[in-house]
Parts: structure tokens; sequence; C-alpha cells
């Protein structure tokens, strides 16, 4: 049974992995937070999450190779988002976030730049414990998130309006859809957890406006290990699919969507009983875009999180 | 009561720090306005090669007194040329192939008149 079950879930990742799917070459809306683990959970349990991500991007890719087309010299961004989840009941968690850009900036060889600050998106999550097996310790939890554009998605440099990838909000409703599956080894000590996910989004159409990003799919691997008490080491790998885009007339735009691979190491550190902190890294290792795309070259983020127990009044 | 304090203030700081300026739409002082008019809006170029080099200078030319001139299009980069925003600069990557609509918007107190003019992006 075990194995099977091990089986079935290598063959779905390896199938997300190998979709035929292309990668956006702008970043829009909130950047992706979630680390590819389960947090929190229980009934009454609330966790409060601030984070700060910097992320930074030079390097133009022609499918899976670098090129030396020159266009946009270097772009970055600095976002912070809140996120806050509760356990409903002892299955049920709902949560919310909402991001922050400091900054989203874009310098261009040509000796011009442009950027933007405010409002990113909202993003409502449903996740369920659909399967929890206490004597092998794994757990299934399917979820679907709702990403609300609340943010600025109309900010200008100086007379002109700014291009939607640089726009704080993405501008759009995304319905993603996912399932989190984790096993864990001696009581929590090490444990692993897969993620899958798929992200649609739906046609932007205002007035100034008509276009639809391309859809998202996402596969993840985690391990974390605990070397001490408070202290937790972690390694993501992670690959994300995003098909082309489409402008107003429908038509498949030929530079967007691409393929990339990621690895994220992360450490966790426990401290005042409640509260933890953490920093990820995150290198995208393999690229392999359609077109010439100006790709990241690397993001790093720094989480602080609290947990709250209703259930009890908590000591120290 | 510590935990409390903690979930209300970081959301108020989120907010407190999302406000955003209002901007003020009154005419300078002393300038006599009327309804604007956009007398031409002509490039120097109707087609451009992807990329940073080859590149369409726009220019846009209303009247009406006190013009405030907004530019927008759906793929592309433009660029202001010029302090009172009438002249840009409009190039575009890859991603931007093919026929771009650039609105130019010139406005004041009397009210607002939008133009196109139509930029093709080539392949070199």
């Amino acid at each position: 049974m075990m194995k099977n079950l091990s089986l079935l879930l290598i063959i779905c990742f390896l199938g997300v992995v190998n979709s035929k799917s292309l990668a956006q070459c702008c970043a829009a809306g909130n950047p992706i937070t979630a680390d590819g683990s389960a947090g929190g959970g229980g009934k009454n349990i609330l966790e409060v999450q601030a984070l700060y991500k910097h992320s930074y991007s030079d390097t133009y890719y022609e499918g899976s190779s670098k090129s030396d087309y020159e266009y946009i010299d270097y772009s970055f961004y600095d976002f912070t988002s809140l996120y806050l989840s509760y356990g409903v009941t002892k299955r049920l968690k709902l949560s919310f976030e909402i991001g922050y850009f400091f900054a989203k900036a874009q310098t261009f060889v040509f000796g011009f730049d442009r950027s933007a600050q405010g409002l990113g998106d909202g993003i409502i999550g449903v996740q369920y414990n659909a399967y929890k097996n206490l004597h092998r310790d794994i757990d299934i939890f399917p979820y679907t998130r709702i990403t609300l554009p609340l943010g600025d998605f109309d900010q200008m440099n100086g007379p002109v309006i700014l291009p939607i990838d640089i726009q704080p909000s993405s501008g759009s409703y995304k319905y993603a859809l996912g399932c989190l599956i984790s096993k864990r080894y001696h009581e929590g000590k090490m444990a692993f957890f897969i993620d899958g996910s798929a992200e649609f989004s739906q046609r932007i159409e205002t007035d100034r406006t008509n276009y639809k990003y391309g859809n998202l799919y996402s596969a993840s691997l985690y391990g974390s290990y605990k070397f001490w008490e408070k202290l937790t080491g972690a390694l993501q790998l992670r690959s994300q699919l995003r098909e082309k885009a489409s402008n107003k007339d429908g038509e498949l735009i030929n530079a967007t969507g691409g393929f990339v691979m990621f690895i994220a190491p992360q450490i966790r550190y426990n401290f005042v009983k409640f509260w933890n902190a953490s920093m990820v890294f995150e290198y995208p290792f393999y690229k392999n875009m359609n077109g010439t795309q100006l790709t990241n070259n690397y993001a790093l983020t720094i989480k602080l999180s609290r947990t709250i127990n209703f259930n009890k009044k908590e000591k120290g | 009561m510590k935990t409390r304090t903690l979930v209300l203030i970081v959301p108020m700081i989120l907010l407190l720090v999302a406000c955003s300026k209002t901007t003020d739409d009154n005419p300078e002082p002393g300038i006599t306005t009327e309804e604007p008019k956009i007398v031409s809006l002509t490039s120097d170029k109707s087609e451009i090669m992807f990329g940073g080099e080859d590149v369409a200078t726009i220019t846009c030319d209303a009247t009406g007194g006190s013009i405030e001139y907004t530019w927008e299009v759906d793929l592309g980069d433009i660029f202001p040329l010029n302090e009172s925003g009438s002249q840009v600069r409009f190039t575009g990557s890859e991603c931007c192939l093919g026929e771009k609509f650039i609105k130019c918007t010139a406005q004041n107190d009397k009210g607002s008149v939008t133009d196109t003019i139509v930029i093709n992006i080539l392949l070199p």
C-alpha cells in the first residue's frame, strides 16, 4: 500500500514537471510566498506571518541558454506580506494573505528607469486535512486559493501609465487548486512534503487592458530535518511551468511562458516558545524560456511567524 | 493582551503604508483654459525593430491650456522625453511584437481628449 502510494506520488510529480507549458516573461502581482510545507493547523490555532522578499533579475535567456540580448539592464522588487491562517475545525484551515511592494523597479540599458510601489494582491485560501494516518504520520491536504486584485493597477511613471508587469497588483482574479502531502519521521524530526498546484488566471478586461496571464503549474518536493531542538534546515526543489500569455485578440504572445526549476535551501529557528524566524534563498538552476526573456537570478526571503493557540491560555 | 496588540498593529501598519497621496486637479492660477483638443499625434517611424536600439519618437500636440498628457500602451515601453510629457520614446521587447496602439490623452479642468497612433514592432 505504502509503496503504491509513493509510486503514485512520484508519477504525479513528474507528470506535472514534464507538462508542455511555458512561463511568463515578467512578474505580475504577488510572488509565490508558500515554501511547500504545511504549517499551523489545528482547531482555534492562529498563525500570523510577516515576510520580506527581495528578488533580483538581470539575465536574459533564450530557450535554455543565456542570451546576449540587452534591453532591461536589471530588475528587482522588495516585497512584504502579511499572512494569517486560522484552524476553523481540526481539519479545516482558512487563510488570508495581503502583499505590499516597497519597490518594483526596472533599469534599462538605454539609460531610463521606472518603478512602482503599493498594495499587491490579496489571497484567500482554504485547506482541508482530507486524510490523516496517525500510525504512519501521513497527511493529505487538498487546498484552493483565490487571488483578489486588491492593489494598485494604474500607477504611472510621470505621464506614462506603467505596463502591467510592473504594476503592484496583477489586476486579475486567479484560481488555484492544489494538494499537499506530508510524511513525518521520528516524531517530526524529519519531514517530507510534496506539493502540486495549478493556477488559472482570469482574463483582464478593462478599458485599458485586455490580457490573460498564462496558467501556472507548480510542483515541489520539500524535506526538512531538525538539527537541534530549535533549529531546522530544509531544502525545497520546485518546478514551475507557465503557459503563454494571450493578447487582446486572444493570440498567444510568443516571448512569454517557460519552465523554471528552483532550489531553495531554508533555515528556521524557533524562539520564545511560539515564534519562528526563517530565511529562504531561492535559486533558479534550470530555465527554459520561450523566446528571449529576462529571468530571475535569485530571491531572498525572511519570515517571522507566531502561532497563537486560542484553545488554552498561553504560558511563557 | 500582547498577542491581541500584535494582531491589531501589524495590519494597521500595512494599511498606513498602503495609503497613497491624492493629486490636485486645479489648473494653474491665472491661466484661462478651454476644452482640450489634440492638434496632432505623430511619430518619426511607423515601424521599429524589437529591442532598445530602434526607437520611435512620438509627439502629441494639444491646445486648451494647462494640458496634462497621459500615455499608455498594452505592450511596449514608453518613456517621457520632455517635462510637459508631450513627447515620448517608444520601444518594445520580443514579447511586444506586432501592431501596438499608443494612446495619448490630453486633459485639463475642462475635459479630456484621446487620440491613438499605431507603431508596428517587427523582428529584425
